[in-house]
């Protein structure tokens, strides 16, 4: 009886081990942040996956905090498969081996060829991020008012692109205060300004397209020193900050001008050119069209040579994936054009791959109509093709500390209270620090 | 006699059924008392353990000893521009607070005053905005283009400012809207208004004192343990400040509202080092108790209990 027992005992503890014996479909977890039509076609794009491949995929959607939320999950070993991850923090985080490579899904014959510029690479040369999309950085201005001015268009060639000089004589016949007067003009009132000539983002891809023209950059040549405090560096720095406090065409930072959004600038005449990113395109396609504004796209001023600093958030795989070929698969879908095709033609996304910006058919498939205006084809596309510098953190591990101190410290200078090259001298220190200790961390 | 006979002597032995109560209590009690060690304590030891190791996100932990502390004290570019504008922030704001909270509380405890309950209402809600809406709305009172508060000094030819946008008047501005949420500690200092005996103001009113003599000799010793109380969490509380530098600063201008609550959120979250992140926790720590215990010890004497032991 009891030789019975064990045996039946024996029997069902194999009946119970059978279902988990039985191979479990793969699960894949995929996270990224975004609005909510991003949402919906990433969701799409995650749908059609699971479709095709039969592997499946939760997503983590995190449109909130998505560092301080993959740093919580990276201390608990829950790193999700396949994500975006923050520009700044890409090389960092591979350098201390969070990332995977992503070169056998590039190689892989399911990716077309992508830029180089759009490739993160960690410190063993390896590519560990690849931009979901290209963005690049330029003129939006209202032709509306520039015609109303008697202004010729920004240049929307790279060969007739602006000097600094040209760029503030321009700046000046555009701005005008409340009684009709420019800058430079008898009883002109730089506290009640009507239309500001400018607004930029101040943010690291404006400083940096403009520190690349300039021929400088965050790093020294050598890629082992920090240039934001050297002469051309400060150059640059003071001279933006003098639109806003010497040449009062560019408003402050308090100033309500540059804190409306880009549609609505031109919808008052508060600005007539914003420098910005490529990703406005959606959102002044929708203004176009609900308010009737006018907007058109030229290439930036330059300093030595007409420069861009390109930006595009990456897809990576993370360290803790245990599905390694399905989460390189995975990535490969999300880096396909045809995937995202809705935010290219959207306006918010620009291509990965060159064969688009080179491709006459390509850029047919690409070009909208009410989305992207007549200037795009040479101020965008060709720009970026022909005179982008792919921004530090594709390749630096060091950016967020670097931009921790050097972005704070331009306040005062675009305040007025301090000049570049007190604002610089004064954190050189610190910023020699943090080089030496990126440099350190990666020997 | 000691020690003879029963051991049980001189303690009433616990009945059953009290044995049953006392049990059934502790399992009551266990899942919070299991909350508070390993969700509370839990992590206060495990953040002051990491304190002295370079634990980061990356991965294993070393020991390194005091370099955290050091490093933060000797060499850390933003711990004092840190630690100044907390300070700054939270004795300004416990001023500002406390000042604030008790004017309206004196104010509203006047027996002539009608519709005391709409008034207190209308004083407290702000301290039940939320705190990030608030902040948005105080945003657009600072904005110095088109903010309310220049609007009104513009009305009365008063020069403007630009408030939280300049290094130098970003705190001041911080102190001054923590000023507007006042609601908790108003109610507190009403509560302890009402407790002031209406015996001792009329002596002072015989005596021939003014409202200033009541004010200083019998009120304010009166409501003593709330004014040191509300003193105290307002201390603690600016010290813990997060949300307005988060939301409407980003710990500018030029790291004039780094708060060290945002800092010790960088050290951990940006640059993924909980260890050091940890050090600057307990820092602030050691520096909020040291606080505590000089108000403790200079104003805690003065505190009076209406005769009772502390």
């Amino acid at each position: 009886m009891k030789k019975l027992l064990s045996i039946l005992l024996a029997l069902s503890l194999l009946l119970m081990l059978i279902p988990a014996m039985a191979e479990e479909p793969i699960t894949l977890t995929f996270s990224s942040w975004g609005d909510a039509a991003e949402k919906a076609i990433l969701e799409g794009a995650l749908a059609r996956f699971t479709e095709e491949t039969g592997i499946n995929v939760e997503y983590l959607y995190t449109p909130e905090d998505y560092v301080t939320k993959m740093t919580t999950m990276a201390a608990a070993n829950e790193l999700p498969d396949v994500g975006y991850l923050s520009e700044p923090i890409v090389v960092q985080w591979a350098n201390e081996g969070m990332l995977k490579d992503l070169t056998p899904a590039l190689e892989s014959g399911n990716v077309d060829a992508k830029m180089d510029s759009n490739k993160f690479i960690d410190k063993n040369g390896k590519v560990v991020g690849v931009s979901v999309a290209d963005e690049v950085v330029m003129i939006f201005y209202n032709p509306t008012y520039f015609d109303q001015m008697g202004v010729a268009y920004p240049p929307s060639k790279a060969e007739d692109a602006w000097t600094w000089e040209e760029f503030v004589d321009v700046c000046r016949q555009l701005t005008v205060d409340v009684n009709g007067k420019h800058p430079g003009e008898e009883g002109f009132d730089p506290d009640n300004i009507k239309t500001y000539a400018v607004k930029m983002d101040d943010r690291d891809y404006v400083y940096e397209s403009f520190l690349y023209s300039n021929d400088t950059g965050l790093f020294t040549e050598d890629g082992k020193g920090i240039a934001l405090y050297e002469d051309p560096a400060v150059e640059v720095f003071q001279a933006i900050a003098d639109l806003v406090n010497v040449e009062h065409v560019m408003p402050s930072a308090e100033d309500a001008a540059n804190n409306m959004d880009m549609s609505a600038c031109f919808l008052s005449n508060s600005c007539a050119m914003v420098v910005s990113g490529q990703w406005n395109f959606q959102s002044m396609a929708i203004a176009a069209e609900e308010d009737g504004i006018t907007y058109d796209v030229g290439v930036l001023p330059y300093f030595k040579a007409p420069k861009t600093a390109n930006t595009g958030t990456p897809v990576v795989v993370f360290r803790d994936t245990k599905h390694y070929d399905e989460a390189l698969l995975l990535a490969s879908y999300i880096m396909n054009t045809d995937f995202v095709m809705d935010f290219i033609n959207s306006g918010l996304w620009m291509p990965v791959s060159e064969d688009w910006y080179t491709d006459e058919a390509l850029i047919d498939k690409w070009m909208t109509e009410g989305v992207h205006p007549a200037h795009y084809r040479e101020a965008c596309i060709d720009w970026a093709l022909n005179n982008t510098h792919p921004s530090a953190y594709f390749t630096y591990g060091c950016i967020q500390q670097l931009e921790d101190l050097y972005i704070p410290a331009l306040d005062n200078v675009l305040l007025g209270t301090e000049t570049a090259k007190d604002a610089m001298e004064g954190i050189r220190g610190e910023l020699d620090k943090v080089m030496a200790d990126y440099l350190a961390s990666i020997s | 006699m000691k020690g003879t006979g029963n051991a049980d002597l001189g303690r009433p032995r616990m009945s059953v059924m009290k044995r049953n109560e006392a049990i059934a209590g502790y399992v009551f009690m266990l899942p919070l008392l299991l909350g508070i060690v390993f969700l509370t304590y839990g992590q206060f030891v495990y953040s002051l353990i990491i304190s002295f190791t370079d634990k980061s996100v990356f991965g294993t932990a070393n020991f390194v000893g005091l370099q955290n502390y050091v490093k933060l004290l000797r060499e850390d570019f933003f711990f004092w521009k840190s630690i100044k504008a907390t300070v700054l922030y939270a004795f300004g704001s416990v001023v500002a607070t406390q000042l604030t909270a008790l004017a309206i509380a004196i104010l509203l405890n006047n027996r002539n005053i009608k519709g005391k309950a709409f008034f207190r209402t209308i004083f407290y809600v702000p301290s039940i905005v939320p705190a990030v809406a608030s902040c948005l709305l105080w945003m657009w009172m600072f904005n110095p283009d088109f903010g309310l508060f220049n609007a009104a000094l513009k009305l009365l030819g008063l020069p403007t400012s630009k408030w939280i946008y300049a290094e130098n008047t970003a705190v001041p501005s911080l102190v001054l809207m923590s000023a507007w949420a006042c609601g908790a500690p108003m109610v507190i200092y009403l509560s302890g208004l009402a407790n002031v005996s209406p015996t001792l103001l009329e002596a002072v009113d015989i005596d021939g004192g003014g409202a200033w003599t009541k004010f200083i000799h019998i009120t304010i010793p009166m409501i003593s343990p709330v004014l040191f109380y509300n003193t105290l969490m307002g201390i603690i509380a600016g010290f813990m400040t997060f949300t307005n530098s988060y939301v409407m600063t980003e710990g500018g201008p030029n790291n004039a509202t780094l708060f060290v609550n945002y800092l010790i959120y960088r050290d951990a979250f940006q640059y993924n080092e909980f260890g050091y992140a940890s050090a600057l926790a307990w820092i602030v720590f050691i520096v909020l108790a040291i606080c505590t215990l000089v108000i403790f010890k200079f104003f805690g004497k003065k505190v009076y209990y209406g005769g009772a032991d502390q």
